[in-house]
Order: structure tokens, then C-alpha cells, then sequence
């Protein structure tokens, strides 16, 4: 009897869920229909192989299953986290990931309303085909570039200071503990800003000309529009962009990092990817790499779900979900 | 109009699953293509293995790391082929990529059939029964084995059979190159010591030794690595980056030399002088090398391989190509000497166990370990790409287009010169007279008195090597740059108890000296 | 444009002008000339480009580098390929990007935030080099063409970019084609992507950069050297001449008979693979400065 009580006890509800959700899918089925092949890609793509996270858990070698590779436990994020070199590199992770964010982030807005700004659509397109241009020069030459600047000894910045009657010594800035991290992260703003400027441009062309005009004919000069009109349209498209790079807040740029540094700054600007590679070169350790990766991952999702919370709460239709 | 618009959606649909379908379509045909390659590979192999039947050429699949650009069918490829009766299948991917591409191919069994491995990675090989058991196939490939010699049977990975085979190649030392013609316009000597060195790095900064009446020299080349000061730690009887034994038995890093931190005080005088390259802090390694090439600087520590033989001539600038030669230092104690280089106990080339074809691997292995297989692989096509003008002393020129070295590595040219490498190669007999003194002379400074080479792999190290050696590294550019010398004291014991404690360095110290009182 | 004449030339706007154009010269200078100076340094003859410093322009110009680059078979196979690769997975991954970003964007599409939460959680977690490879070996990619372009043919990031500019247009439109009759292919085909031509073109940028610098896919999946990336090839030349690595024999003679450096062949690698972008990239910049007008399309 008190099986079939259960039962029926289930079975009621499930069934009306279902038959709302069959309700649903055949009023937009086509919808679903389109749907369809992304939710495919991302479940065969992406969740398919998923299971390799467990490898944080596992003392996985080369040669087994995966799958069947014996569990640890929470053994390599103990083992990482005990480890000093491992803290340092936390922090300084979380150090420059932050100052990368208040300057890194702001900037292309700022850039995209001064384009946006700009009259002659000649004058335009060349700004914003020249900001993108040091996207594509890797960060080995762009190093090379800087070396060739701020060398203390052939830099051009000596021959500068020269020209203003300076001949004293000359700091080696890439070697100053104290400038490392301000160079990082100034070269990182202007590598990337010119791609972040992308986005919104799109998303400022695509704002109704009509409310400009509308803002004209009331009287609103060119600031009120720009603050009105302008950054309050593309405001949705700011913070779900703001929620990404949140998400990816314990990743600080490997490549730059590994090229900058060297072993009079490594102290300062060391961070979890860069450490997590020193280690795997002594022995691939797939668990450790594994465990970090997770790690910074999580620390991403917080991050954004707290933002995305705090957007929802400030303005129901903005956050990505 | 409405049925249009239906029409086309319906279009886009069909179209996208039909790519996707396509695409599937495509790579199991694509997939069945490849796998037909292998096939065919395989059944050569078999009728080639089975009967002396040798006339069907099996397929050999060899996985390369490399940073050149060779076409995907060449000439070398083809007469490697043609020398071996087989079909080579080569991947090729880059330096850099290599040990991702191959953990994956492993990972997955789809492992080639020769490739280059080591290490704790090679271990797992075995231990996943991945890699070839070659024990008793000896007579196969004679020229192979007899080339690694007893090295074969000291390796540790093979201590359960023959699954990795080493080079034997012992590796360049280091050479302190000089330019002699800067000495000759000084009216100086070759140095013999410490003192001497000091005066010769002095006189190259300050006393215009290429005579242009400018001050715009300075003595060593030099980056924040240790290598530009090998003969100023030999002179103190140091192998730099090596283990050594201590007074008192235990085997520690080379740093705990009792005469390290003097070494250090020497350098660091170099440095202060201002007779050491300023920027070796910063400087990227191509505009280290451009300094020694412009004329800028007068001394390199480096094998003279590459001052008075790969750049010479081309790479130096100067109107006159300046001429170098190779000092010997000794120190307050009579020591002098470099850092040791062995050959590798630990690496080699190994044959995968699902190889389909033993014997056709074994005969691609034992070519390229000929002198004639390297010199293939080296040069290029023997008569074609290149010629012999007197062979026993390695003298050679290429032949028409192949003169440019562009053209002489699309073609397959120098690319894959490292696979199964004979000891005494190409590279080394072609080397002119003078760089093969240079690099006698290094091999025979070598300090091996007190170094201890582990060529096993200790837990310890895998667990906590890289912490160990970046706190070294700090510590070396913390004592360069340190304010004066009355600091280094007070800096060493600092990030040494740090070594000791944070680096599990101390573990580290009772592992390796059990093991080589073990090893002795 | 309407925009601009409306625009009072105030004394306020006139400062404005200045510093905005202040601004946006110094950052064209300071964006631009990286970029010129690896072109120039690509052009000068190699041994007179060794002393460094600044390149406004070239030191003994000499096209011998590019001479020797572009003088091999493979580059040209690797420069199909490459192409090929960009074109059609940008195409593929725009259909797709479209086709799902947008029931996303509709409210009435239940089970959205389920599948918003499903897809953002690929951005963040991974399974990692090792599953996705026996992925790739079990569906019998190795080795393709499409191994280049299916696996990824969609970033959740684009996707929810694309979704939010969706989001933007207004509802109305969407609605009154809905109850028109209007099915969702014909309101996306019709009425959405139409006017969301400046963020796809955004997205083309994005999946084709992506696809034209990434290498990664044919070190892994792809053995056949037919099928060999430009990036790859590129990679392979100028991995020598890296600033932490470049081992002595690999430096032996890459320039031995030519006079060529290291650094020469990767200014002009870099040259050489980015030009192609820069061709492409005025085409996708026109709907950027175009601007959308709502009230002119018609649902």
C-alpha cells in the first residue's frame, strides 16, 4: 500500500511537469529545432569529455583509463597549497588580476566613446584598425620592443632623457621589483584594448540613431548624450563582459608573464599559471596541473555568480542567465 | 512568398545538419583512408616479416620534434625510404609541442613507431607497457646498439629489458672564447688567471681594443643565467648547476661550494666594473649573441661550436671578421676546468610495443645511426644536395640550389638530424680544425671530481625540483645584485634556509646522498 | 550622418574635440607602431637591424627574408589551408552562434536559464588535453579537414554575446512578426539578423582571428602535413629564434648562406601572418560605422 501511495505521490506531479514542458516544446518546437545542434556541439564537445576533471582526484599516469586511475582524494590540492612558492603565486595571481581589471577593464569603454566620437568615418576606421594592430604581435616581440625602449644601457628612453640634458643612470625598469607589475599591467591594457573596443562598438552602432535625435531636439549636448544615450544602451553589454572577465580572474596571462619575467621580479609577478608550468617541467604532474586548473576555475565561478546576482538584483533583464 | 521564406529556412536546416553530417561522413572515409595507409603498412609488414620477401616496403611512422619547415614530401624522406625499403610516415610537429603531442598519442595508443622519450614520462611508457621490448633484436639493428654501447644496460629505465636506446652523443662543454685579435691590438695575452682575466676584461672595456677611438665596448657577454662565468666557478673548482659531494660526505647543489660565495665576489666585481654586458639582467638571448657578433663584446662562454664554426663568418658584421681563441683559467687554488656534460642515462629513442613492423623500424633506426644515414639527414641527398670534397676531413659543399640552406631544408635537408643520432655524427666531423680543438679542449676541463649525476629520477626531485631551483635562481641574481659584498653572507643563509625548509631541499640532500653512496 | 549635424558646437564640445583627438592620436601612435616597427625590421637587411633600437624605417632595405619565406612549397599548402580553415569555420560557427543564441534570447523559450547555466559552465571547466583527444579519435576526426573547425565551433563567450545584442533589439518587433505567423526562422533570418549586422560582423572578427592564429588543433589532431596550419608552419620557423629557447644546433645555419638573423625571419613571419587579417578586417569595419535605424525595417 504504501508503495502505490508513493508512487501515485510521485507519478502527479512528474506527469504535469512533463505535460507542461510537452505543452511548451509543441508550441515552439521550431525553436527547440534550432536549438538543437548548439545543444548538441556543447554536450558532445564540452560535457562529453568532462570526466577528465576527475583527474584532480586520481593518481592518473600515462597508459590508464582515465576512469579507472585510483582516487586520491583531496591529496594534490593539499600538496599545492602547501606548498610557499604556491601562496606567493596566489597572491600575486590575485594582485595583478584586480589592478588588471580596474585599468584593464574601464579602458575600452573610454577608447569606444572616443572613437564613437570621431566625425570623418575615414578618421574612424583608421583609429580603430590601429588599436587593434598590437593584438596581433606576440608578447615575445612585444618584450623585445620594450627591452629595446627601457634598456637602461641602449634604450631609446635613455636617449630621450638625453635630449632633456639627463645623463645620469637610467633604473632597468624591467628588473625593478617595483615597476614590474605596473608594467604588466600597462602592457596588457594596451595590447588588448583595441580588441575590447570590438564589442562595443558593435553594440553602440547598433543603438537607434533616433534617440540621439530625439536627445538633440531636447536639448541634450553632447556629454548627456553620450552619458544618457550611449553608455546606458550598451550598459548590458558592459556588465555581461564585466561578468566574464571576472570569471576568468584567476587566470593573470600566461604568456605575458612568462616572457616579462625573470628571476630579480619573478617574486612579484609570479602567478598560478606560470608556477603550475615550472612544475609540470620537472614531471608532467597531471594531477597538480589538473587540481590548480579547477581551482582557478571555481574561484571564477564564485566570482561570477555573486556578480551576476548583484547585476539581477540592480536590474532584472542584465546578466547572463 | 511565404513558401520561399519556409523554403529557405528549411534550406539552412538541411544545410547545416548536412555539413555536420558531411563532416562525419568525411572523416570516416577520411579516418578508414588513413587507417587503409596503415593497412597497407602493415600487411607489407607482415609478408616482409613473415617470408625474406623484401620487395613490398613496410610504413614507418616516426614522431620528430623540430623547428624547421620541411616540405611534406621531400628528398630525404624519400631516400631515407628508398635506403630502408620503407614508406616513412613522419610527424613532425615543433620543439615546443612535442612532449604534449606525444603524452597524447600515448594517452590515446595511437603512439608512432619510433619517437624520442625520457625520463619519469618514459617510465610510465613502460610501466603502461607502451614501449617495445627490444631485448634479443640486438643483431637487428647492430650499428644502433653498438653505438650506445654499455650506456643500454646502465640506464635505469631499461633495467627490466631494452625499451629506451641513447644517443651516446656526450654533449658539448663549454669554452671561454676570446677574441684574440682585441688581445693582439692590446699587446695582451691570452689569460691564464683570475688576475689576468680581470685585466684582459678590463682593458677590452676601457682601452678601446678594436682601435675606433670610441668607448663602446665591454668584455662578456652575458644574461642573468649562469653559463657566462663556467670558468670563473671552475677556476674555484665549481661545476655550476651540477650536484656535488661536500667535505663531509653529503651530496648537495653545487651552491654549498665552500668556495661558492668568493666566486661570487669575483663576479660581482665584473659586474660592478661595468666589464660585463649592463643589461644581462634583461637582455633576450638573440641580442646576447648579437653583442659578440657586432663587435661589441670581446668574450662569449659558449662550446666554440658556435663562435668559430656555425657563425662563422656569416653572422659577425664587422668589416673584419674577428678571430677567437680559448682560455684556460686557474684559480687561487690551483683549480681550473668547466661544468660537466655526460651523456644522457636517462633518454633516448624508443619503439613503440603496437608497431606492426619491428623489423622495418629496427632497419630506419640502425640507417640513421650510420655515418652515411646521418650525413643524410644531416646534408641531404649524398651527389644530389651535397657532395663529399674530402670526406675524411669533413670537408663538403652543397650543390646548386641547395647552397641556399632554405631550400636544403624544405627539402628535408638538416631537419631530422637528431633522429637516432650516432655519437661521433655529422654535425661533429664537419666541424673545421680549429672548433674541434676548442671542443676537445672543453671535454678534456671538464670537472667530474666530486660531481655526483643522478641519473635516476628521485621522488623528491620530481616532487620538488622546480621549487628548488627557482629559489637557487633568485638567489644567484639576489647575490649579484646585491648592495655590497658585506651582504652576501647574510643573503645566502636567507634563501638557503628557505631552500632547505620551503623546497623540502634537505629531503631532497638524503635522497640523493643514499643513492649515490648506493651508486659510488 | 543625421547624428552629427545635430551635434552644438559649443565651446564645451570644441575642448572636448581636442582632447578626445589628443587622446586617440597619441593612442595611434603608441598602437601603430609596434606593428610598423616589425614591418620595417622585416625589410631591413639583417646585419644592419642587429644593433636594435627604434625602426622608422627600413636599414638597407632587403626583401631577402620574404624572398626565402615565401620561396618554399609548403607555405603555399599551409596558406590554403589556413584560409580555408577561416573562411568555412567562421561560417559554420555564425549559423550555429545564431541558430542557438537566439531562442536563448527569447523569454518565452523555457528551460533558457537552465541551458545558459549548462553553456556558461563549459567557459570556465574543461576536461582537459587527454579526453578531448580520445573525443576526437572516437568520432574519427584525426587527421580531417574538420578538425579544424567542428570542435570549436562555438565559444560560449560569442554566443552570449550574440544572445545580448538579440536581447537589444526590442521585443516589439519580434513579437508582432510572432503573431503574424512569422516562425522563429523567418523573425531570425528576416528581422534579427539584419539588424544585428555590426555585432555579427564583431563575432566574424572574433571566430576569425581565432581561427586563423590557432595551431594548437593541428600539432594535436592533425599528423598529414597536407593539412598543415600557416600558424603551425610559421611557429615551427621561428621557434628557434624564441627569446627563452633557441638551441645552438637548430641556429646552426638558417641564415648561413643568406645573411639572414633569427629575428628578421620572425619579423617577417609576423608580417606575413597578419596581413591577410588586415585585408579582411575593412570589410567586417563597414557595418561597424554604418549604424542601425530600428524604424526603417519593417517587420
Amino acid at each position: 500500500m504504501d508503495k502505490s501511495t508513493n508512487q501515485v505521490i510521485t507519478t502527479v506531479p512528474r506527469s504535469t511537469v512533463w505535460s507542461r514542458l510537452i505543452a511548451y516544446m509543441k508550441r515552439d518546437w521550431m525553436l527547440y529545432v534550432m536549438f538543437l545542434p548548439g545543444l548538441a556541439y556543447f554536450v558532445i564537445f564540452k560535457y562529453l569529455p568532462m570526466y577528465g576533471v576527475t583527474i584532480a582526484f586520481k593518481d592518473y599516469k600515462i597508459g590508464m583509463e582515465i576512469l579507472e586511475a585510483p582516487w586520491v582524494g583531496f591529496k594534490h590540492f593539499a600538496d599545492l597549497f602547501g606548498r610557499t612558492a604556491f601562496q606567493r603565486a596566489f597572491w600575486n595571481n590575485i594582485i595583478i588580476s584586480i589592478l588588471k581589471l580596474v585599468v584593464g577593464f574601464p579602458f575600452p569603454i573610454i577608447l569606444s566613446l572616443m572613437i564613437n566620437e570621431i566625425r570623418s568615418s575615414k578618421a574612424k576606421k583608421f583609429v580603430q584598425t590601429s588599436v587593434i594592430l598590437p593584438n596581433f604581435v606576440s608578447w615575445v616581440v612585444v618584450y623585445g620592443l620594450f627591452y629595446a625602449i627601457l634598456s637602461p644601457n641602449a634604450g631609446v628612453l635613455k636617449d630621450i632623457l638625453g635630449l632633456f640634458g639627463y645623463s645620469g643612470s637610467v633604473p632597468n625598469l624591467l628588473a625593478s621589483q617595483s615597476a614590474a607589475r605596473p608594467i604588466i599591467v600597462l602592457s596588457h591594457v594596451w595590447k588588448g584594448a583595441g580588441m575590447g573596443t570590438i564589442v562595443y562598438l558593435a553594440a553602440i552602432t547598433g543603438i537607434d540613431q533616433g534617440l540621439y535625435e530625439a536627445a538633440a531636439i531636447d536639448g541634450a549636448g553632447r556629454w548627456r548624450q553620450m552619458w544618457h544615450i550611449t553608455l546606458s544602451s550598451i550598459r548590458s553589454t558592459i556588465v555581461v563582459l564585466l561578468i566574464f572577465r571576472l570569471g576568468e580572474m584567476m587566470y593573470a596571462g600566461f604568456d605575458q608573464v612568462f616572457v616579462f619575467s625573470n628571476d630579480a621580479i619573478i617574486s612579484k609577478i609570479d602567478i598560478i599559471d606560470t608556477y603550475v608550468y615550472r612544475l609540470g617541467l620537472q614531471d608532467r604532474k597531471y594531477g597538480i596541473s589538473t587540481a590548480a586548473g579547477l581551482f582557478q576555475s571555481l574561484i571564477g565561478l564564485c566570482l561570477v555568480l555573486f556578480t551576476n546576482w548583484i547585476a539581477k538584483k540592480v536590474d532584472p533583464d542584465s546578466g547572463i542567465m | 512568398m511565404k513558401n520561399g521564406k519556409k523554403t529557405l529556412c528549411l534550406f539552412l536546416v538541411l544545410a547545416m545538419a548536412a555539413t555536420m553530417m558531411s563532416a562525419c561522413g568525411d572523416d570516416s572515409s577520411n579516418s578508414s583512408g588513413s587507417s587503409g595507409s596503415t593497412q597497407t603498412g602493415s600487411s607489407g609488414g607482415t609478408s616482409a616479416s613473415t617470408s625474406e620477401d623484401e620487395e613490398e616496403p613496410a610504413t614507418v611512422s616516426i614522431l620528430l620534434g623540430g623547428d624547421n619547415t620541411p616540405n611534406a614530401e621531400n628528398l630525404v624522406l624519400d631516400e631515407l625510404g628508398k635506403q630502408t625499403n620503407t614508406i616513412i610516415e613522419m610527424t613532425y610537429v615543433a620543439g615546443a609541442d612535442l612532449a604534449t603531442k606525444r603524452s597524447t598519442m600515448a594517452a590515446s595508443d595511437t603512439l608512432p613507431d619510433l619517437f624520442d622519450v625520457g625520463g619519469t614520462e618514459a617510465q610510465e611508457y613502460i610501466d603502461a607497457g607502451l614501449l617495445y621490448d627490444l631485448t634479443g633484436l640486438e643483431d637487428k639493428a647492430p650499428n644502433w646498439f653498438n653505438n650506445a654501447g654499455d650506456l643500454i644496460s646502465q640506464m635505469p629505465l631499461n633495467a627490466n629489458g631494452i625499451y629506451v636506446v641513447p644517443t651516446g652523443a656526450q654533449g658539448w662543454a663549454d669554452n671561454l672564447n676570446i677574441r684574440t685579435d682585441w688581445l693582439e691590438n692590446l699587446g695582451m695575452d691570452m689569460p691564464t688567471n683570475l688576475d689576468e682575466l680581470y685585466d684582459v676584461f678590463y682593458a677590452f672595456t676601457y682601452n678601446d681594443p678594436d682601435g675606433n677611438g670610441q668607448d663602446d665596448t665591454f668584455a662578456l657577454c652575458a644574461n642573468s643565467d649562469r653559463r657566462p662565468y663556467s670558468l670563473i666557478f671552475g677556476a674555484y673548482g665549481i661545476a655550476y648547476d651540477s650536484d656535488i659531494v661536500l667535505e663531509d660526505g653529503t651530496v648537495s647543489k653545487w651552491v654549498k661550494h665552500p668556495h661558492f660565495l668568493e666566486a661570487v665576489t669575483y663576479i660581482r666585481k665584473l659586474i660592478n666594473d661595468g666589464l660585463v654586458e649592463p643589461d644581462w639582467l634583461t637582455i633576450p638571448q638573440m641580442d646576447m649573441f648579437g653583442k659578440l657578433w657586432n663587435g661589441v663584446a670581446g668574450a662569449m662562454v659558449w662550446e666554440c661550436v658556435g663562435p668559430t664554426n656555425n657563425w662563422y663568418p656569416s653572422r659577425y658584421t664587422e668589416e673584419v671578421t674577428p678571430t677567437f681563441g680559448f682560455a684556460t683559467i686557474e684559480g687561487p687554488y690551483g683549480d681550473s676546468g668547466v661544468k660537466p656534460s655526460f651523456p644522457s642515462l636517462n633518454y633516448g629513442f624508443a619503439v613503440a610495443a603496437r608497431t606492426e613492423n619491428i623489423d622495418a623500424v629496427l632497419r630506419v633506426a640502425d640507417y640513421c645511426c650510420t655515418d652515411e644515414g646521418n650525413a643524410l639527414l644531416y646534408l641531404g641527398v649524398e651527389g644530389v644536395m651535397f657532395e663529399w670534397t674530402d670526406k675524411e676531413n669533413g670537408q663538403y659543399q652543397y650543390l646548386g640550389e641547395y647552397t641556399d640552406s632554405a631550400v636544403q631544408r624544405a627539402e628535408g635537408g638538416f631537419c631530422y638530424h637528431h633522429l637516432c643520432r650516432p655519437a661521433i655524427n655529422c654535425e661533429v666531423q664537419i666541424l673545421n680544425a680549429q672548433t674541434q680543438e676548442g671542443v676537445q679542449l672543453a671535454w678534456d676541463s671538464m670537472i667530474t671530481d666530486g660531481v655526483v649525476y643522478c641519473y635516476d629520477s628521485l621522488q623528491s626531485s620530481i616532487d620538488y625540483g622546480s621549487d628548488m631551483d627557482q629559489i637557487i635562481d633568485e638567489m644567484w641574481v639576489a647575490l649579484l645584485q646585491a648592495g655590497s659584498d658585506d651582504e652576501l653572507q647574510g643573503i645566502y643563509d636567507d634563501y638557503m634556509n628557505r631552500w632547505e625548509t620551503e623546497a623540502h631541499g634537505s629531503e631532497w640532500e638524503e635522497e640523493i646522498t643514499e643513492w649515490y653512496n648506493n651508486h659510488k | 550622418m543625421a547624428r552629427s549635424k545635430l551635434k552644438p558646437a559649443t565651446a564645451g564640445g570644441r575642448v572636448g574635440n581636442i582632447i578626445i583627438g589628443i587622446f586617440l592620436g597619441l593612442m595611434v601612435v603608441i598602437t601603430i607602431y609596434p606593428f610598423w616597427h616589425v614591418i620595417m625590421y622585416s625589410l631591413s637587411d639583417s646585419h644592419a637591424s642587429m644593433s636594435g633600437g627604434i625602426f622608422l624605417w627600413p636599414r638597407d632595405f632587403s626583401l631577402l627574408s620574404y624572398q626565402q619565406l615565401l620561396s618554399t612549397k609548403q607555405i603555399y599548402v599551409c596558406y590554403r589551408n589556413s584560409i580555408l580553415k577561416t573562411v568555412v569555420g567562421t561560417g559554420i560557427s555564425l549559423i550555429l552562434t545564431a541558430l542557438t543564441a537566439y531562442p536563448l534570447s527569447l523569454r518565452r523559450f523555457k528551460g533558457r536559464n537552465f541551458f545558459c547555466m549548462m553553456i556558461f559552465f563549459t567557459m570556465l571547466f574543461n576536461g582537459g588535453l587527454i579526453p578531448t583527444y580520445l573525443l576526437i579519435k572516437d568520432l574519427h576526426l584525426l587527421d580531417s579537414f574538420w578538425v579544424y573547425v567542428l570542435p570549436g565551433a562555438m565559444s560560449a563567450y560569442n554566443l552570449f554575446i550574440l544572445r545580448n545584442f538579440f536581447q537589444s533589439i526590442p521585443a516589439s518587433l519580434e513579437e508582432s512578426a510572432h503573431l503574424d505567423g512569422a516562425n522563429p526562422f523567418q523573425i531570425l533570418f528576416k528581422i534579427v539578423l539584419p539588424l544585428s549586422l555590426p555585432s555579427l560582423a564583431a563575432l566574424a572578427m572574433f571566430y576569425g582571428v581565432g581561427l586563423w592564429n590557432g595551431y594548437m588543433d593541428n600539432v594535436l589532431y592533425v599528423n598529414n602535413q597536407d593539412l598543415q596550419l600557416l600558424q603551425n608552419y610559421l611557429r615551427q620557423l621561428i621557434a628557434a629564434a624564441g627569446a627563452k629557447s633557441g638551441t645552438m644546433s637548430e641556429m646552426s645555419n638558417i641564415g648561413a648562406a643568406a645573411r639572414l638573423t633569427e629575428e628578421t625571419v620572425k619579423m617577417t613571419v609576423i608580417t606575413v601572418s597578419v596581413v591577410p587579417v588586415l585585408v579582411v578586417y575593412p570589410f567586417l569595419q563597414k557595418y561597424y560605422t554604418k549604424g542601425v535605424m530600428v524604424g526603417s525595417v519593417k517587420g
